[in-house]
């Protein structure tokens, strides 16, 4: 993400499940193409979402995004489209992991939902966890993540991450 | 203070004296599990990627082949293919092929890798299941590649929720039900990063295959996993099972919950999830008479050998109804084996039922009962979603083998209770 990205709210409800936002079947299992999954991205919810949606907007959601099973599919479908950042009450443990490992800063605030409207734009810093709606003038603050999760978010993810720290790295195969 | 099993378990993989629930640390799980699908498509190409050329933990990695097995197409064979070289490459310790497999989330507890008070790390999220065996177990997605790369992975320690369940269950009414019932009361975020820890005496009475069920459903309630803390019958199997050895921790007395529910079976009556979500509850009385096309039995949330023991209690005799089909699939080669030696595979073929290889058969919809436009199934399995099982116009109905074998016999959503359970 860099150090602030400013970018379009997209806001979503609560308990957004993973598998219907994408409508997840045998037959969009078969891939793991970005290009090809952002067909899918956010459809069971708004069908319109692929067109609309340009790189650099914001995802905003209630409690529990991406709940239920999820497949990895959701998470590159997101990045297909060029979702920058998703703002959410709260996120579901497994979208919490896959997010972040594919790279995808995560924001974690209170009351998201009364704070942030559907066009509303955003301003974010994601190592300071800071959220600024340029639209309204209100701010949020996100829940801290550790230094290392946000080093592996801004190095593009959990394998950008692992290949710069096994190439620089004086020992065979540091822990994270 | 007192620490839950689960924070215990998770202080022993993280090599910490103690942990408490929020904090993020990095642990190694006592063995990494892959289910065959994902390995030739993202996992051969990310350790490329990284420059990894041998996976850091072999002697501690299984891979299992049993998603959707035999393979259905060249897409699968091509992913079969590719687990069989990565487990050669990589010279992975543990590997279980067509014929010597089952459902990953049963046959681990069989081979004894999921024992109790060990981490239990997967790539598939009902991993959870193993909870029922006293350890911490669930699905980590991409975090298998971290495993790979470094033995370790990052995990944020949960809080716990206990669930008390008294009483026992009415012909009819099993562990499925009361696992329904908790979903639909918690709701889709009710438990949201938290370890469900089940006890109580209807929970020590339960069965391990009841105890797998209870623990797989779970992540429906946004859990992080389901636990039962070890008890002799525990012990009892992971000792005939694991090879190695095992610290059957359980929670102290004066642990802390972040909240207490209580449960009483007593009066429990069949539950049933609709289209097209796994926690939109129903009660068997709101659904019954909805006609039923394809009744299935089997996956990890209810194929196991109890499973089939109830099923076949009320299909002795009957017929499966002349519009209705209905599928069986045992969890593992040992619970095909149980069946066959109980007469079950009997009273199964007579009643015209199909009985298809251990595997996941057509729960994720690639094969062995793919669903056509308007057609609706009742099954043990683990989820509904739309288009699940093959059209986006079908829909799936969640039950006990109890409710889905009386229904297979009627043809339509049948209450387990009347006089079919004889």
């Amino acid at each position: 993400m860099g150090k602030k990205h400013i970018g379009k709210a997209w806001v979503f409800g609560h308990n957004i499940n993973a598998d219907a936002a994408i409508t997840y079947s045998s037959k969009v299992s078969e891939t793991y193409d970005m290009n090809e999954l952002a067909k899918y991205c956010m459809v069971g919810y708004y069908p319109e979402f692929p067109k609309e949606a340009k790189k650099g907007d914001i995802i905003v959601a209630g409690k529990n995004f991406a709940c239920g099973h999820l497949h990895p599919h959701f998470s590159i479908s997101l990045r297909g489209v060029g979702i920058a950042a998703i703002i959410a009450e709260s996120f579901s443990r497994r979208y919490y992991r896959d997010g972040l490992n594919e790279g995808m800063p995560l924001f974690e605030a209170e009351s998201v939902l009364e704070k942030i409207h559907q066009g509303d734009e955003i301003e974010l810093d994601f190592r300071k966890g800071n959220i600024h709606n340029l639209t309204s003038g209100v701010r949020l603050y996100a829940n801290p993540l550790p230094e290392f999760l946000v080093d592996m978010v801004e190095a593009g993810g959990l394998i950008p991450y692992l290949k710069n720290k096994l190439t620089n790295s004086p020992r065979p195969c540091p822990q994270i | 203070m007192g620490k839950t099993i689960s924070e215990k378990i998770i202080a022993r993989a993280a090599g910490k004296k103690e942990v408490f629930p929020g904090e993020i640390v990095t642990v190694k799980p006592d063995i990494t599990v892959c289910h065959e699908y994902f390995i030739a498509k993202r996992y051969v190409k990310m350790l490329k990627e990284i420059g990894i050329e041998k996976i850091r933990n072999p002697d501690a990695t299984a891979v299992v082949i049993e998603h959707r097995v035999p393979a259905p197409n060249e897409d699968f064979a091509g992913r079969h293919k590719g687990a069989r070289e990565f487990v050669k490459n990589h010279n992975i310790k543990y590997f279980y092929d067509l014929g010597r497999c089952g459902i990953g989330h049963h046959f681990m507890a069989e081979k004894g890798h999921a024992r109790p008070g060990i981490l239990y790390a997967a790539d598939d999220n009902h991993a959870t299941s193993f909870g029922a065996l006293g350890c911490i177990a669930a699905g980590y997605g991409m975090s298998i590649i971290e495993i790979f790369a470094t033995g370790r992975f990052w995990l944020k320690v949960p809080g716990s929720i206990r669930i008390e369940v008294s009483g026992k269950f009415p012909e009819g009414v099993t562990s499925r039900d009361l696992m329904q019932k908790i979903l639909s009361d918690l709701g889709a975020g009710g438990a949201l990063y938290k370890v469900l820890e089940f006890r109580g005496p209807t929970i020590e009475a339960m069965s391990i295959d009841s105890r797998l069920v209870m623990c797989n459903m779970v992540l429906h309630a946004g859990a992080k996993t389901g636990i039962v803390n070890p008890d002799e019958k525990t012990v009892q199997y992971s000792r005939k099972r694991a090879e190695q050895p095992f610290d059957a921790m359980t929670s102290d007395p004066d642990a802390h919950y972040d909240a207490v529910y209580e449960y009483n079976v007593s009066s429990l009556e069949p539950m049933v999830a609709a289209p097209h979500d796994p926690v939109n509850t129903k009660s068997i009385a709101q659904v019954k008479g909805v006609r039923v096309d394809q009744a299935f039995i089997g996956t990890c949330a209810g194929g196991h050998l109890e499973s089939m023991e109830i099923a076949a209690r009320i299909l002795k005799g009957k017929k499966v109804h002349p519009n209705t089909r209905l599928i069986i699939v045992p969890t593992t080669p040992e619970v095909y084996l149980g069946m066959a030696q109980q007469g079950l595979l009997e009273i199964f073929i007579e009643a015209g039922a199909v009985i298809g290889p251990p595997s996941c058969g057509p729960c994720s919809g690639g094969h062995m009962g793919v669903l056509g436009a308007g057609e609706i199934c009742i099954a043990t399995s683990t989820l509904n979603l739309k288009g699940r099982m093959g059209s986006a116009e079908s829909e799936i109905y969640l039950a006990s083998a109890a409710t889905v074998a009386a229904s297979a016999v009627r043809g339509e959503i049948t209450d387990p209770r009347e006089n079919y359970y004889s």
